[in-house]
């Protein structure tokens, strides 16, 4: 928080709710984070996390009904996306933010030319003709990899990691400032995973935009991000710089995701999950939301409010028992 | 494409073919005697006789069932009509265009009237519109159609007497019957376009066009709209057949002089003839509707339209396969 001008995104507080059949799932309570210009941001977490309503929430594309702000301020570039109009949201759409979205396979519209619904993103926000809009989309495919003879093929022509790369092609062809990738390589096959991420890292590097990495995908953030905030039942509870999170992860579920993982140098016969099942977000467990799985769990998590700790840094954790802070790094 | 329309015409046969058989069969096992018809209940049993044995009536059933057979398929005669003495091609001829007009104007209401009702109730999905439209439509759907036409037939014709009771001497004839045929199909056509439109708006794409930027409007008729409507083709296509099922009815209440009065005429008369060449022709025209509402697919969704060719090629390739393994 060195200069004002570098942030370019601000979200605090970030309260959003589903009403479906009149319970209320809470799916994102009380989120803050601040992206700098050109730097991305992993937010980590396990499914049904609200990783994905968080993102959604900057582009204000959930569905509403059922989904709700509840309260709030995403501020973008000094204007909140939460007070905008119709026209300013359309122009902040896929025009400074673009997103790449989860499952290329139901992505794309299935009865459009792959050219023309990257022409439409053009379309709609650059006052080009429709010929020079065409020959933008033809590069842009060229730039994802894909033959500018494919322009006019239709998406149940192209396999998954085509449709993925496609996608992003859309996200990307109006130069977007800030690009929200949700867990943009979840539904591809290993190796297609590595070609889009790194298709994404370099456009990211050559465009100098921001990004916000969504996944569940230590390795992923590891390679990609500059900043990690993990999500645990709707919040951040750990936030800091790559280095601080994976040399010294200190939220005792940050350390449960890292023990989940394979490890390349200590061969060990079983790995060791987080015990117990993500929360109902219906019913959220009262102080922390994550005390009835954690294995450090005293009687003053189950109450009140948990308060935010700083380690130094940018590093922040919310959790009451912080004690292994530098060793549990050794375990 | 072409090798797969032919495919589907070749089909055409076998179905026609089990339609003639199962309509003759059914003729054969209904009471009642043509003969009987045609010369009134004071003819002597020798003329009855003579009648029968003249129609060939006396006939074994194997026997009548390949005679009808060889005529409507191999000479392409549909015989003369029993009672009116007349060829019932020609009759049909007459009568076909206007059921097929009455047919016509019925679906192109139901569509042109359903859908934009069904879409405006998916917009507003849950709101006082779609309750509105949605509470018509059960209604619609509710009222058997020959209720529904004698209704306009005494409000708008006795009781106001705007239009004429029967007849289509002048074009507003058939506006009371049209009216009457299509409330039922407007009503079902809106409900399919809704439940059509919900599925579709949530859809990933819908919010992919979304964050593109797309006003809502361009995200409804550009995006929502081609893809909610390729299932309906196939509510146009069996529209149009109900339709021309409902002119059974709809022409009896209002008196025009086409297929389904015939077909009645003909049932009630045991005039063979009419009823198996007038089923006949029918299935005939929904076995058209139907190859034209798969073709239609085809042109609307390029994935349909790759499947056919692609099965297509795959015959080729094992003919080929075929002929290789026999050189």
């Amino acid at each position: 928080m060195s200069n004002e001008k570098d942030i370019l995104l601000s979200v605090k507080d970030l309260v959003v709710e589903y009403t479906s059949d009149g319970e209320i799932v809470h799916a994102v309570n009380g989120v803050s984070f601040q992206l700098e210009r050109g730097k991305t941001l992993g937010l980590v977490g396990e499914t049904g996390a609200g990783k994905t309503t968080i993102v959604k929430s900057i582009m204000q594309i959930l569905p509403d009904p059922p989904a709700k702000v509840r309260n709030g301020e995403i501020i973008y570039e000094g204007s909140n996306v939460l007070e905008m109009s119709q026209e300013e949201l359309q122009k902040l759409r896929g025009g400074k933010v673009a997103m790449v979205f989860q499952d290329p396979m139901s992505a794309l519209n299935p009865v459009s030319r792959i050219g023309n619904q990257i022409v439409e993103a053009i379309l709609a926000h650059s006052n080009v003709s429709k010929h020079e809009a065409e020959e933008e989309a033809m590069k842009m495919l060229e730039m994802v990899g894909i033959p500018r003879e494919r322009f006019r093929e239709y998406p149940h022509q192209f396999s998954g990691g085509m449709k993925q790369r496609v996608v992003i092609a859309i996200a990307l062809a109006c130069n977007p400032d800030l690009l929200l990738a949700d867990e943009p390589t979840t539904a591809l096959d290993v190796t297609i995973q590595a070609q889009v991420l790194d298709l994404i890292k370099n456009l990211n590097r050559e465009k100098n935009m921001s990004m916000i990495m969504v996944t569940h995908d230590l390795g992923i953030v590891a390679e990609t991000c500059d900043h990690v905030a993990v999500v645990y039942a709707g919040e951040i509870i750990e936030y800091g710089t790559l280095e601080e999170i994976f040399a010294n992860p200190a939220h005792p579920y940050t350390l449960g995701l890292f023990g989940a993982l394979p490890n390349m140098t200590g061969r060990v016969k079983r790995l060791t999950p987080i015990v117990g099942m993500p929360p109902d977000p219906t019913k959220l467990p009262t102080g922390c939301h994550f005390h009835p799985r954690c294995p450090y769990a005293t009687e003053e998590c189950a109450c009140g409010e948990i308060p935010i700790v700083s380690l130094g840094g940018t590093h922040q954790c919310k959790c009451c028992n912080i004690v292994l802070d530098t060793e549990s790094e050794g375990n | 494409m072409i090798r797969y329309v032919i495919k589907r015409i070749l089909l055409m046969i076998p179905v026609l073919l089990g339609v003639a058989i199962l309509i003759f069969t059914i003729m054969y096992f209904v009471p009642g005697d043509p003969a009987e018809v045609i010369l009134g209940s004071m003819a002597s049993e020798a003329e009855l006789n003579a009648m029968r044995e003249s129609l060939g009536l006396n006939d074994p059933y194997i026997v009548r069932l390949g005679r009808f057979l060889y005529q409507t398929f191999i000479q392409f005669d549909f015989g003369t009509s029993y009672i009116f003495n007349t060829s019932v091609a020609s009759e049909l001829a007459v009568r076909f265009p206007r059921t097929l007009f009455f047919a016509v104007c019925c679906m192109v209401i139901r569509v042109a009237v359903g859908t934009p009702l069904g879409i405006t109730a998916a917009v507003h999905h849950n709101g006082l519109a779609d309750r509105i439209c949605m509470m018509v439509s059960l209604i619609g759907i509710s009222l058997p159609e020959f209720w529904v036409a004698l209704m306009l037939v005494i409000i708008f014709a006795l009781n106001l007497g705007i239009l004429p009771v029967y007849g289509i001497e002048h074009w507003y004839g058939w506006i009371l019957p049209v009216v009457a045929g299509s409330l039922g199909g407007i009503a079902g056509q809106a409900r399919q376009t809704r439940s059509q439109m919900l599925e579709v708006i949530r859809a990933d794409y819908v919010t992919t066009a979304r964050a593109k930027g797309l006003s809502e409007r361009a995200i409804l008729y550009k995006t929502a709209l081609p893809n909610g409507v390729i299932p309906l083709i196939n509510m146009v296509g069996s529209g149009l057949a109900q339709s021309l099922g409902g002119a059974l009815i709809i022409e009896n209440v209002f008196t025009i002089p086409g297929m389904g009065v015939y077909l009645t005429t003909g049932v009630n008369n045991r005039d063979y003839p009419v009823v198996q060449s007038t089923v006949l022709f029918l299935a005939f025209l929904f076995s058209i509707i139907m190859l034209l509402v798969d073709l239609a697919f085809a042109f609307v969704d390029p994935r349909i339209k790759a499947q056919y060719e692609r099965s297509s090629k795959k015959m080729k390739k094992s003919k080929k396969a075929k002929a290789g393994q026999e050189a």
